[in-house]
C-alpha cells in the first residue's frame, strides 16, 4: 500500500479504530504468547516479515551500490488523541504529505515504495516505550516522534536498536545532545524563550509569574523562560504546576494572581493552554499573557480569552505548500505540519543516500547518511542540523490579534 | 486573606462537581450495592449529550442541561433495567455485577471514540464563564449554578429519602431487599428509580464539565476516583456523607495550595483518605454507613 497506514481513513474513523485496535492488542498479545509458545519446539526457518531493514548487514560498511528494496516502512509516535490530539492531526498531516510527494516521484530512488505506520502514544512515556518496542521488534530503521518525555524515554531502545528518532513536536531543551540516535526538526524552548524574553524586555515587562504542566516540557518552559528573562532584567515571581490534562487550574491562578506581576508566562500547550488561557480571565488576571509557539492550536486562536497572547512562532514562507494543505484540509498549515514534512524527507533522502553508497538499509546507514549528507530541503528552504541534534530554523515574535497569529518581530534563522 | 477566601471558592465549586458525581454514586451503591463503575460512562456520555444539545442542535444552555439530567436518567435506568437486573435474576454475585460495569464502560467510551473522537470538544458560551465580583471575591456564574445546584440536590435526595415513602423503599431495599418483596414492593422499580436520580445528579457534573473545559472520553475517570474516595470518606453510600465529604476534598485540594505545590494536592487528600480508613471506617459524617444516614 502506498502512503500512511491510516491515510484513507477520516480522523474520527481512525481514533475509533486505533481504540478498538487497542483493545484487540490485548487479545492479540494473548495470542502470540501462545504461539511463542508452540513455537519454542518449532524450527525458525521463516523468513523475516516485512520491509528493507532484513538485508540490512549486507554492504553495512559501505562500497557497491545496492539495489533499492521494493518498500520501506517507517514509523511515527504521535499524540492521536487526548489531551494532545490536536498536535498529532498536524503531525500525522505533514507526514501524510510527505510521504505523497515521495511516492508521487516513484518512491525513494524512482523505486522503494514509502509507508509509515503511526501509533498513538496519548502523549504517555510508557505508552510510547511500548510502542516504540514493536517498532523495534518489526525491524522498523526510522521512528518520528514527539513530545519532550515520550521522546526521551524511548532514546536509549533506539542506540540498544539503531534506530534513528527524528522529533519534530517536543521542545524540551533535555532534547539537546540527548543521543546521537536523536535529530530534531523543531527549535526548542531555549531559543524561543530567549527571542521572546528579549521582545518582553523591549516592551518593559519586568515581572512575570509561570504556570506550566507537570512534566518534563513543562520543567523545561519554565527553567528555560526562567533564565532567558533574568538575563534580560526580567523576575520571576513566581511559578506553579498542574497536572497534564488538567480541567480546573483555577486554584493555581489565583495564587500567581496574588503576586502582582506584568506577566503570566505559561509552559503547557494544547487544551491545557486553552483552558489555562480562558481560567486566568476568570479569575482575573488582565495582565499580558505569553507562551512560546506550542500555544497556537486553533482552539486557542479561536478563544476570545487569548485575544493578545504573545507567542513565539516559527515562520517559513512556502506560499505554494500552504495553498496545497488549505485544498486539502481546509485551514492553514502549522510549523508542526511542516517539521514532520520535513522528517520524512530527510528519511528519504538518507534512505536514498544509503543504499546508493551499499550502507545497507538500517538505521545506523540512515544515521550516518543523514550526518555526511548535513543539509537538507525542507518546506521552509534549506535547513541543517547541529552537531547537539538540534535544527536551525528562524523564530519570531506574534500576537493573537481577531483569531489570527500577527507576527510582530522577524528573526534570521542562526 | 482575600487570596483564603478566593481559594474557598474554587474549591466549593470544584468539590460541588465531585459531590454530584459522588451523591449518584453513594445513593446507587447504598441502596443497590451495586459497585456502578459505568457510572464514569454515564458522567461521560452526559458530556457528550450536552454537546450535542447545546452546539450540535443549538438549544438554549438551560435546555441543554434538562436533556442532560433526562438523558442521563434514561441512560441509568436502561443500564440496571437490562444489564444488571438480567443478571442479578440469575443469580450473579455482585464482583459480576462489577465486572459487567467495567465492561459496559469500556464500550461507552469505545462508543464515544467512535462516534466524537478524541479531542475535546466544547460548548463554547460567555455567559455562564463570566466572572462578577462578590465584594473583593470573583466567581462565575458557572461556578455559581454548581454550587446551588449540587446543594439543591443534596437537599431533594434527603427530602426524598426522609420524607417520602419511594425514599423508605430505597431504606428497606438497602437494608433487606427479601422483606421489600414480601411486601409487595417491586425491587426492581425502585432500583429503577434509583438509577434514574443518581444518573440524573451525575449529569448536572457532565454537563458543568462540558461547558467549563470541554469533553474528552475520559474526563470522568478523575472525577469518578475522587468521589469514591468523597463516598468512602463520608460514610459507604451515605448521600450526606458523600457530599459534605466531597465539598472536604474540593477545599483540601484548593487550600493546600498555601502550604504545598498544587501537583502534591490530591496527595494530601489520599493520605486523608487513608487515615480516616484506617481510623474511623464508618466515615466522617455519619455514625454508620448507609444510604439514608
Amino acid at each position: 500500500m502506498r502512503g500512511t497506514e491510516h491515510g484513507m481513513q477520516g480522523m474520527h474513523g481512525m481514533h475509533g479504530m486505533q481504540a478498538i485496535a487497542r483493545n484487540l492488542k490485548i487479545l492479540a498479545l494473548l495470542a502470540v504468547v501462545a504461539l511463542l509458545a508452540a513455537a519454542c519446539n518449532g524450527d525458525a526457518d521463516d523468513a523475516p516479515a516485512g520491509d528493507a531493514a532484513g538485508d540490512a548487514d549486507a554492504a553495512a560498511d559501505g562500497g557497491e551500490a545496492m539495489d533499492f528494496p521494493d518498500s520501506v516502512t517507517i514509523g511515527a509516535l504521535y499524540p492521536m488523541t487526548g489531551a494532545g490530539a490536536s498536535y498529532g492531526e498536524w503531525f500525522s498531516r505533514g507526514t501524510e504529505m510527505a510521504v505523497e510527494d515521495v511516492n508521487a516521484e516513484g518512491g525513494i530512488g524512482g523505486q522503494t515504495d514509502l509507508s509509515v505506520a503511526i501509533e498513538d502514544h496519548q502523549a504517555d512515556a510508557s505508552l510510547a516505550l511500548t510502542l516504540f518496542r514493536q517498532f523495534a521488534d518489526r525491524g522498523v530503521p526510522y521512528v518520528m516522534s514527539s513530545y519532550t518525555a515520550p521522546t526521551l524515554t524511548i532514546l536509549p531502545v533506539a542506540e540498544e536498536n539503531g534506530i534513528m528518532v527524528v522529533n519534530g513536536g517536543g521542545q524540551g531543551s533535555d532534547l539537546a545532545d540527548a543521543s546521537e540516535n536523536l535529530l530534531n526538526t523543531i527549535p526548542f524552548l531555549d531559543d524561543e524563550n530567549v527571542v521572546l524574553a528579549e521582545y518582553l524586555s523591549d516592551e518593559g515587562i519586568e515581572t512575570a509569574v509561570v504556570i506550566h504542566v507537570d512534566d518534563d516540557s513543562g520543567e523545561s518552559a519554565l527553567e528555560d523562560f526562567r533564565e532567558a528573562f533574568e538575563e534580560f532584567g526580567g523576575e520571576i515571581l513566581g511559578s506553579a504546576a498542574h497536572e497534564f490534562g488538567a480541567s480546573d487550574v483555577r486554584a493555581q491562578l489565583t495564587q500567581l494572581r496574588g503576586a502582582g506581576a506584568d506577566l503570566l508566562y505559561i509552559g503547557s500547550h494544547g487544551q491545557d493552554a486553552l483552558n489555562i488561557i480562558e481560567q486566568a480571565r476568570e479569575v482575573g488576571f488582565e495582565t499580558e499573557m505569553a507562551s512560546t509557539s506550542w500555544v497556537v492550536i486553533p482552539e486557542v486562536r479561536a478563544s476570545s480569552a487569548a485575544e493578545g497572547l504573545i507567542h513565539t512562532i516559527l515562520t517559513y514562507d512556502n506560499p505554494e505548500f500552504d495553498e496545497r494543505y488549505r485544498d486539502a484540509y481546509g485551514d492553514d498549515p502549522s510549523i508542526y505540519v511542516t517539521n514532520y514534512y520535513d522528517a520524512v524527507i530527510v528519511f528519504a533522502e538518507a534512505f536514498r543516500h544509503a543504499v546508493e553508497n551499499g550502507y545497507g538499509t538500517d538505521g545506523e546507514a540512515v544515521r550516518r547518511s543523514i550526518y555526511e549528507i548535513a543539509e537538507f530541503e525542507g518546506v521552509g528552504g534549506t535547513f541543517s542540523f547541529r552537531e547537539d541534534g538540534t535544527v536551525v530554523k528562524p523564530i519570531g515574535v506574534a500576537r493573537i490579534s481577531g483569531g489570527e497569529s500577527e507576527v510582530l518581530r522577524e528573526s534570521e534563522a542562526e | 486573606m482575600e487570596l483564603v477566601l478566593q481559594l474557598i471558592v474554587t474549591g466549593l465549586a470544584i468539590g460541588s462537581i465531585y459531590a454530584l458525581v459522588a451523591m449518584g454514586f453513594a445513593l446507587i451503591y447504598g441502596t443497590t450495592h451495586h459497585f456502578h463503575i459505568a457510572h464514569i460512562g454515564v458522567l461521560t456520555g452526559t458530556g457528550y449529550v450536552t454537546y450535542v444539545a447545546a452546539t450540535v442542535v443549538g438549544l438554549p444552555l438551560f435546555v441543554s442541561l434538562l436533556v442532560a439530567v433526562a438523558g442521563g436518567a434514561l441512560l441509568g435506568t436502561l443500564i440496571v433495567r437490562f444489564l444488571y437486573t438480567p443478571l442479578e435474576e440469575r443469580g450473579a454475585s455482585h464482583l459480576v455485577v462489577f465486572i459487567a460495569s467495567l465492561g459496559l464502560l469500556l464500550a461507552i467510551e469505545n462508543l464515544i471514540i467512535m462516534n466524537f473522537g478524541s479531542q475535546a470538544l466544547r460548548v463554547v458560551t460567555e455567559n455562564l464563564r463570566t466572572a462578577f465580583l462578590v465584594g473583593p471575591l470573583r466567581m462565575t456564574w458557572l461556578q455559581l449554578l454548581t454550587i446551588l445546584a449540587a446543594a439543591a440536590f443534596f437537599a431533594s435526595v434527603m427530602l426524598i429519602l426522609r420524607r417520602t415513602s419511594l425514599g423508605a423503599s430505597m431504606r428497606a431495599a438497602a437494608s433487606n431487599p427479601e422483606l421489600v418483596e414480601v411486601a409487595g414492593r417491586s425491587i426492581r422499580r425502585i432500583h429503577m428509580s434509583v438509577y434514574a436520580i443518581g444518573s440524573g445528579i451525575t449529569a448536572v457534573a457532565g454537563f458543568v464539565t462540558t461547558v467549563d473545559a470541554g469533553i474528552v472520553p475520559g474526563r470522568g475517570h478523575n472525577f469518578f476516583i475522587i468521589a469514591v474516595m468523597a463516598v468512602i470518606l463520608g460514610g459507604f453510600g451515605s448521600v450526606k456523607g458523600a457530599y459534605w465529604a466531597a465539598l472536604v476534598v474540593g477545599l483540601i485540594e484548593a487550600l493546600s495550595l498555601l502550604v504545598v505545590p498544587a501537583v502534591w494536592s490530591l496527595v494530601i487528600v489520599f493520605g486523608l483518605f487513608v487515615v480516616v480508613i484506617v481510623a474511623r471506617p464508618q466515615g466522617l459524617f455519619v455514625q454508620s454507613a448507609g444510604v439514608g444516614r
